[in-house]
C-alpha cells in the first residue's frame, strides 16, 4: 500500500463537522500533531491511523488514495442560509457533495444516465422563465406529476443532504458541466417539492452566477422562490381557478392538485395579488397556528428518485448494492445510505431511528381486556 | 262584540326595509360610515369561516364558537385600522366608529339570516341587558325619527348600533350574512329590524368547487441503461 494521502485525513474531519483540536482530544494526540499529519510532515502511526479511521467512519483505504477529492467552492453553490451556516456546517455539506460527484461517476461508469439538456433563461424574470422552461418541456399547465422524476429525466442528478446536514436547506451545483440538486429530505414531501423547482430556478437562471462564482444574494433566493411558485403553479391555470372563497379549506383542496404545501399555495394567490392583503395575513396566522408550517396537513406522499431505484434495482439482480459501491469508492456504506435518504425505497440511516417517524403501516391493534 | 286577539307592541308586524343590490348596499354601506364596505365585511366573515377549523378532539361547539370570536377580533381590527373604537360593555365587544354615530355588534342568526323571505331573521343565542338596551335606544331614535342616522349626525346624540348577523348553513356549507339595525327585543330575542342590508353568503363546500383540470403530465420515465461489458 502506499503512502497516506494527508488531504484525505483533512477531508474526512471535515466531512465529520470536528475541529482539529475536537478530532485530536478524541484521538489522545495534541493538535500540532494532527496539523503535521494533515500537512503531509509527518503521518499517523497504524495505531493512530486505526483510531481515524475508527473515528471518522471512513475505511482505511480511503486515506491512501492519492486521487483528491473533488473541491466546491463556496459560491457555486447555491446556499439558501448560506449567512446562517457556520464555516464547518459549510465545508461539511461541500464534502457530502463531493462524496455525491464520486457515487455518480461510480454510476455514470457503469450506466447510461440522461444528459443534462439545461436551458439558459437568465434573461427572463422568474414568471416568463417558468412559464418558457414548462413550454420547452412540454408541460403545459398542468401540475408537475413528480418533480424529482422530472429532473433526473432532464440530467439533473439528485441526491439527499446527509443526516449531519439537516439544518441546511436544498442546494445545487455544477460539476464537471453537470447540474446537482440536494434536496433536504427530512422535510415535507411539499416543501422538497417546492425546493427541488427552486434549485431547478437556480441552474436555469442564475447558470452564469454559479458557473463564474459570483457571490448569491437574496435577491436570487426570492427570484428562486419565485420561479419555484410559477413553476409548479402556472400563472394561468391558478388565475382560472381560483376558489369561491380563500379560506382554508379551499385552500387544501388546491394544494392537493398542484402537489404544494397549504402555505405554497396561500403565497401564490397572494403573489398574483388574487387575495387581499388582509385575507392572505389571515390565512398565514392560521396556517402558522394550527402548525401546518412544520407538519403539513394531508401531506401527499413523498417522491422517490427513478434513477437511483433503477439503478439499485439493476445491481441488486446482480447481486450488487449499496455495498458495492461503498467498497468501490473506499467509502462506508453510511454515506450511500444518507445520499440516497429517503429517495429510495429502502432508506437506511445510522443511529436515526428517533430522528424521524416512519408512519406504520400497519399499526398494532389494541384491543381492552 | 268583537273579538280582539292582543299582541305584544314590538310584534306589530313592522317589515323592515330591505337592501339587497350592489351599488344600493355599497352607497348605504358608505352613508353609514365611508370605511364600511362590502368586501370589508366580507373579509371579517371569511376570516370567521378559517376559524371553524377544529380537529377532532375539538368540543362539538368549537367551530361555532371561533367562529364568532374569529368574526369579531376580524372586524375589530379591519375597523380599528380606520380609528374605530374598540370598547366592551359587560363583556359584549362593541366597534364604534370614530365621532360614536355608529357601533357594530356581531351575532350569530336564525337560518333567515341573509335571505329576503317573508321571516325576519331573529339572532341565535339569548341575549339580556345590553342588546335589550340598545335594542330600546335605537327602536327610541326610529320611532322620532325615521332617518335616525342623519338625526344622531346632525345633533350628535345617541349612538346606532347595528349588528353583523350571520348563519352558518351546515345543508349548504355556506355562511349568509347582513348587516341590520335592530329595533324589536322580545323574550331575550331581537325580533324587529328597521333596516336590513344583505349582503350575501360566502361558499365553505369544496364538493361543489370543481377545479378545471388541464390535460394530466405524463409523469416522466428517466431512463437507465447498464453499460455493456461492465459488470
Amino acid at each position: 500500500m502506499s503512502e497516506i494521502n494527508p488531504k484525505r485525513i483533512t477531508f474526512a474531519r471535515i466531512r465529520r463537522r470536528l475541529t482539529k483540536a475536537q478530532l485530536a482530544k478524541e484521538l489522545g494526540i495534541t493538535s500540532r500533531s494532527l496539523t503535521n499529519y494533515e500537512n503531509g510532515v509527518t503521518a499517523p502511526n497504524p495505531e493512530t491511523l486505526e483510531k481515524i479511521t475508527k473515528l471518522l467512519n471512513f475505511p482505511q483505504q480511503f486515506f491512501f488514495l492519492d486521487e483528491n477529492m473533488p473541491e466546491l467552492r463556496e459560491h457555486t453553490v447555491s446556499f439558501r442560509k448560506l449567512s446562517k451556516m457556520t464555516d464547518a456546517m459549510k465545508a461539511c455539506t461541500f464534502a457530502t457533495a463531493a462524496i455525491a460527484f464520486n457515487v455518480n461517476q461510480w454510476i455514470e461508469d457503469r450506466f447510461k444516465l440522461p444528459v443534462s439538456e439545461l436551458p439558459d433563461l437568465s434573461d427572463l424574470d422568474p414568471e416568463d422563465a417558468a412559464a418558457t422552461l414548462r413550454r420547452a418541456w412540454g408541460l403545459g399547465s398542468a401540475p408537475i406529476p413528480n418533480m424529482i422524476h422530472l429532473l433526473e429525466s432532464k440530467g439533473i442528478r439528485v441526491f439527499s443532504l446527509a443526516e449531519e446536514t439537516r439544518d441546511v436547506d436544498a442546494f445545487c451545483t455544477w460539476h464537471e458541466a453537470k447540474p446537482f440538486i440536494f434536496l433536504n429530505t427530512m422535510k415535507s414531501a411539499e416543501r422538497s417539492r417546492f425546493d427541488a423547482a427552486h434549485e431547478l430556478g437556480h441552474l436555469v437562471r442564475d447558470l452564469y452566477t454559479m458557473q463564474h462564482g459570483k457571490a448569491h444574494g437574496p435577491e436570487m433566493e426570492r427570484q428562486a422562490d419565485a420561479f419555484a411558485a410559477a413553476f409548479l403553479m402556472p400563472q394561468e391555470s391558478v388565475k382560472v381557478n381560483q376558489p369561491p372563497a380563500f379560506t382554508l379549506k379551499y385552500l387544501m383542496k388546491l394544494k392537493h392538485y398542484w402537489g404544494v404545501s397549504l402555505a405554497a399555495m396561500a403565497y401564490r394567490f397572494n403573489s398574483l395579488k388574487l387575495i387581499s392583503e388582509w385575507n392572505y395575513r389571515n390565512l398565514c396566522i392560521e396556517i402558522a397556528k394550527s402548525g401546518y408550517r412544520t407538519n403539513e396537513p394531508e401531506p401527499m406522499e413523498r417522491e422517490i428518485s427513478q434513477l437511483m431505484t433503477k439503478v439499485l434495482d439493476i445491481l441488486h439482480s446482480r447481486n450488487q448494492g449499496r455495498r458495492e459501491i461503498a467498497n468501490s469508492l473506499s467509502i462506508s456504506i453510511d454515506e450511500i445510505n444518507a445520499l440516497t435518504f429517503q429517495l429510495t425505497r429502502l432508506s437506511v440511516i445510522p443511529g436515526s431511528a428517533s430522528a424521524r417517524s416512519i408512519p406504520e403501516k400497519n399499526p398494532p391493534k389494541l384491543r381492552v381486556i | 262584540m268583537p273579538n280582539f286577539v292582543l299582541t305584544p307592541s314590538n310584534l306589530v308586524t313592522h317589515k323592515s326595509t330591505i337592501i339587497n343590490t350592489l351599488p344600493e348596499l355599497q352607497a348605504r354601506l358608505n352613508s353609514l360610515h365611508p370605511v364600511l364596505s362590502l368586501t370589508l365585511l366580507r373579509e371579517a366573515i371569511t376570516s370567521g369561516l378559517n376559524g371553524r377549523e377544529v380537529s377532532h378532539a375539538s368540543a362539538p361547539t368549537a367551530a361555532g364558537v371561533q367562529q364568532w370570536l374569529k368574526t369579531v377580533e376580524s372586524l375589530r381590527t379591519l375597523l380599528a385600522t380606520a380609528k374605530w373604537h374598540i370598547h366592551q360593555h359587560q363583556n359584549s365587544p362593541f366597534i364604534t366608529s370614530p365621532n360614536r354615530d355608529i357601533s357594530i355588534v356581531v351575532m350569530t342568526g336564525s337560518s333567515e339570516t341573509g335571505k329576503d323571505d317573508i321571516d325576519d331573521p331573529v339572532n341565535q343565542a339569548e341575549k339580556g341587558a345590553v342588546t335589550e338596551s340598545f335594542v330600546e335606544r335605537n327602536s327610541q331614535l326610529e320611532l322620532f325619527n325615521q332617518n335616525s342616522l342623519s338625526l344622531i349626525k346632525s345633533n350628535k346624540q345617541g349612538t346606532q348600533v347595528w349588528v353583523l348577523l350571520y348563519h352558518y348553513d351546515k345543508m349548504k356549507n355556506e355562511v349568509r350574512f347582513e348587516l341590520s339595525f335592530p329595533i324589536g327585543f322580545h323574550k331575550k330575542k331581537i325580533t324587529n329590524w328597521g333596516e336590513r342590508l344583505i349582503l350575501g353568503s360566502i361558499p365553505n363546500n369544496t364538493n361543489d368547487f370543481k377545479i378545471l383540470q388541464d390535460e394530466s403530465n405524463i409523469p416522466p420515465s428517466v431512463e437507465v441503461e447498464p453499460k455493456t461489458g461492465v459488470f
